[in-house]
């Protein structure tokens, strides 16, 4: 099974010369038994017609010495008969008489006359009249009955050595093995170059289409398109057109990201100016505080005091604002108090909508993620928690740190995500993205997938939302692009 | 027998203008009482009698309009929001 998967991962450019050069071998294998098989056929059959030659000659000339039991007669045929039929190479030759001995034979020495033909040897011949052939010994054993009259006079028994006829026929099989084994050999080989250098243009586009998975839209350049076919050429010009429509699709996404965050500093402004005017109110009143009774050292250390507790407060209300929306601060390390600057943003916009804030960070010490990236989302959780949920509700924000990992959760107390919202933002549905709603989630759900986050949703019972969002921290998320970059770099270098 | 000094509520959810106004009204011979929410004045109205009220217009759970609506029904005092 794994070694089936193993295979399964092999490139196209040598799975298939493999699986050609394996049909090849395979034909290649068919045709030598079928070539084997009548070389086989033809052998016996030439192989029947000279023995049937040897015994109707022999049987023809020892018939009468048989019938008169003449010895000498007998042996001089079969001496005769081994000179005219040296070709046939009869290593021995036995005219036996109808009572199993011996008449005459080849090799009188080995079977003397009148002696009883050796069981052993009785047992290799055929009983009937004919032919009975052993390959593996290379010995072919004739039988033919002496009769005159319709009476039996005896039987003639000859071993024939058919060695060169197998030598033969392995030599045809060496032959046929080598040339088929070279010609599979040799197509697989050129099966394989011209295969690879057919699929090349699709490991471009490959490579090409994989650098797109891991985020980057580059069109095949003209130096990849050379000497390629017109169905590459086509399919490499409508690769192009997707990486252009890809490319514009994204610029248009960073120009809407942009435009939202602009928009949600709109939907604040209100707020926040009145979280600057009343400190500044109560600053003019703390003024003309100094002015009238600043004589008092009392009065003028308190009033000092407020006065700075004042501005510190505005201070930090414009440094949130301008950290937020500051254009590409480039800096990826987060601290508490960029989370907890958020409050400041936000507070003045629960307080309008008479809503609580429920704020608990743990975080501690600085977090390697994109702040800019991180505080754009959370802000935009925190805007849709506070429209969601109802007067005198409360607003949840919790912000954790793992081993690898940032998360922070925002929680409301509104009727809950609708469904087609809730999928979307979790990536699992695109419905909701041509309803016109939902822009702020489509930022959140864009930034955090482009620093490779997650979200979830977790709603209770529909009443109240749980949105979850975790960020790996950078070094993670380095090794992860450093992989994917190595990844799309091999698929294009696979030619 | 001298004057009662008068007494002034400040309702305001920012500390800074509450801390303020207090301590200003207090310094200028007022009796002063700070109250952050509009809850916290609803209740303390009755209790205390302020002879005005100086109230927020946008308070964290309810606006100033609805803390005069809510004391009006039962007080004659002046306020300014």
């Amino acid at each position: 099974m794994r070694v089936g998967a193993r295979v399964a991962n092999w490139p196209l450019a040598w799975k298939v010369p493999l699986l050609a050069a394996g049909l090849l071998i395979g034909v290649a294998y068919v045709i030598s038994q079928i070539v084997l098989n009548r070389l086989e056929s033809d052998q016996e059959n030439n192989l029947r017609h000279l023995t049937s030659a040897y015994l109707d000659g022999l049987s023809t000339a020892v018939l009468r010495s048989a019938v008169h039991a003449d010895v000498w007669e007998t042996f001089d045929a079969l001496d005769r008969a081994r000179d005219r039929y040296a070709g046939l190479k009869v290593r021995f030759a036995i005219v036996a008489l109808p009572d199993g001995k011996v008449l005459a034979a080849s090799d009188p020495l080995k079977f003397p006359v009148q002696s009883p033909v050796p069981a052993d040897i009785e047992e290799r011949f055929p009983t009937q009249d004919g032919l009975t052939i052993d390959a593996t010994s290379g010995r072919a054993w004739l039988t033919r009955s002496l009769r005159e009259e319709g009476y039996s006079v005896g039987r003639i028994l000859a071993e024939i050595d058919i060695s060169e006829l197998l030598r033969v026929r392995k030599q045809v099989l060496a032959t046929l093995v080598a040339v088929n084994a070279g010609l599979a050999l040799g197509f697989a080989i050129l099966g394989s170059f011209a295969l690879r250098r057919m699929l090349k243009p699709l490991s471009v586009l490959s490579g090409y289409v994989e650098r797109v998975r891991a985020g980057c839209a580059d069109p095949i350049p003209e130096s990849k398109r050379q000497r390629i076919s017109r169905e590459f050429d086509l399919l490499f010009d409508r690769f192009n057109a997707m990486a252009l429509a890809l490319n514009e699709r994204e610029e248009l996404a960073s120009r809407l990201a942009d435009q939202e965050k602009y928009a949600v500093l709109g939907k604040l402004t209100s707020g926040m100016a009145h979280e600057v005017n009343n400190p500044l109110g109560g600053l003019f009143n703390a003024l003309d505080t100094l002015r009238r009774h600043g004589d008092d050292a009392e009065v003028r250390e308190a009033t000092l005091s407020l006065l700075e507790r004042g501005l510190t407060h505005i201070r930090n209300v414009v440094r949130s604002t301008l950290v937020t929306y500051r254009r590409g601060s480039g800096d990826n390390s987060l601290r508490p108090v960029d989370i907890d600057d958020l409050r400041l943003l936000i507070e003045p916009e629960a307080s309008r909508k008479r809503v609580q804030i429920a704020w608990v960070n743990d975080l501690h010490g600085a977090l390697p993620v994109v702040i800019e990236s991180v505080r754009q989302v959370v802000l935009n959780l925190l805007i849709n928690a506070c429209a969601a949920t109802p007067a005198g509700g409360t607003v949840h924000l919790r912000a954790l740190a793992t081993e690898s990992a940032l998360t922070i959760e925002v929680g409301d107390q509104g009727p809950g995500l609708p469904d087609d919202l809730a999928k979307y933002l979790v990536g699992h549905s695109d419905e909701a993205l041509g309803t016109g709603r939902g822009l702020g989630l489509w930022i959140v759900r864009r930034l955090v997938a482009d620093e490779d986050g997650e979200i979830r949703v977790i709603q209770e019972n529909g009443l109240k939302t749980l949105i979850r969002v975790t960020w790996p921290f950078r070094e993670n998320l380095s090794r992860l692009e450093r992989a994917k970059d190595s990844l799309s770099m091999e698929a294009i270098h696979a030619e | 027998m001298p004057n009662e000094p008068g007494c002034v509520a400040v309702v305001d959810d920012d500390p800074i203008m509450g801390e303020s106004l207090q301590r200003a009204l207090e310094l200028e011979g007022w009796r002063a009482v700070w109250w952050h929410t509009g809850q916290n004045a609803v209740d303390g109205m009755f209790e205390i009698c302020p002879d005005v009220v100086l109230c927020d217009i946008r308070l964290p759970d309810m606006g100033g309009e609805e803390v005069f609506r809510t004391t009006n029904a039962r007080s004659r005092r002046p306020s300014f929001s």
